[in-house]
């Protein structure tokens, strides 16, 4: 029969690893969609670039400011997003593999003798404090890309409306090809700030409730107060 | 900022936690906890900030010590209170809670 510490100590073990292989699969599952962003921002620098070379027609006004920097700005925010969490990711994934190998090993390796130097042996604890550095930062990021994101709304309205006739062509008019992919991009980008939103609304949830219990800890342990 | 000083002293207690817990699972026949050496070798701990904590967890009642004979000199076992194993695994439970 199996004592019943060693069943608390598996549980512990099976949920953490679990929640760690649940936050590799958010990081994977939210990098994709700027993979595809940022390839139609460079299908729009291309195009910006474009405009640039050519001198514009004399009725034609030149290309303002704000529609040459944008793509590149959210180039550079998206990429930048997406770097990070590909970073954290395969952090997060090396720490993981620490950890399953360890406790994959658990039952023999784990009966220390009295004068057996400690091996090193993997932290969750130092894990889910990682992990809980990498958010915070991939949160402020998500942050500014929320910002990104409406300069390239902004963006993408004016040249919907010169497709539409609305306000005066540009120097180029922009083609059908180049619509439907700034389209299928915000659309999507729509969709994946509202995954986002929820990741990060549940997210901080979690942060106030271990906020608490930290300060709860703290001031048991009165740590400021000499005794 | 006071987040961060809770976070950083937390990340200590709860490691110290961490090292005792699985110790004690490790030797469940033996009750045996963790020789305070190893604790801090575990832990990474220079022995001036160990002291400080082991101290004040063990006065808030999260673990105890006792002193066991070792040859000719003494060493001193660390293990965890029902505070200190309900703390630990407190903390692993908001964590592990999927969102």
């Amino acid at each position: 029969m199996i004592p019943k510490k060693n069943e608390i100590e598996n549980d512990i073990q099976q949920n953490s690893l679990k929640y760690l292989h649940n936050q590799e699969r958010y990081l994977f599952i939210s990098i994709l969609f700027p993979i595809y962003s940022i390839i139609v921002q460079i299908v729009n620098m291309v195009y910006i670039i474009k405009i640039l070379k050519r001198s514009p027609p004399p009725q034609h006004p030149p290309l303002p400011v704000f529609d040459i920097i944008t793509p590149f700005i959210v180039f550079l925010m998206i990429s930048l997003f997406a770097l990070m969490k590909f970073i954290f990711l395969m952090l997060l994934r090396k720490k993981s593999k620490n950890v399953q190998n360890y406790f994959n090993g658990l039952d023999n390796q784990n009966q220390m003798k009295d004068n057996e130097e400690p091996r090193e042996i993997p932290s969750l604890i130092k894990i889910l404090y990682d992990l809980i550095k990498y958010m915070n930062i991939v949160r402020f990021l998500f942050l500014v890309i929320n910002i990104t994101f409406v300069f390239y709304l902004q963006w993408s309205i004016r040249f919907i409306l010169t497709y539409l006739h609305l306000i005066p062509p540009g120097p180029l008019p922009p083609n059908l090809l180049f619509h439907v992919f700034n389209s299928i991009s915000e659309f999507g980008l729509l969709i994946y700030m509202f995954f986002e939103w929820h990741h990060f609304l549940r997210w901080n949830k979690k942060m106030r409730k271990i906020e608490n219990f930290e300060k709860l800890v703290f001031e048991e342990i009165n740590l400021e107060k000499n005794k | 900022m006071v987040t961060s000083k809770y976070r950083s002293s937390n990340m200590i207690i709860l490691s110290i936690l961490e090292a005792i817990f699985r110790a004690e699972q490790g030797h469940y026949l033996t009750k045996k906890g963790i020789v305070k050496s190893h604790l801090l070798k575990r832990c990474k701990l220079k022995a001036s900030t160990a002291e400080k904590y082991l101290t004040k967890m063990e006065q808030a009642g999260y673990i105890i010590s006792s002193k066991e004979p070792w040859g000719e000199r003494e060493i001193i076992i660390y293990n965890l209170t029902e505070k200190g194993k309900e703390r630990y695994r407190w903390f692993m439970q908001i964590n592990a809670e999927l969102e």
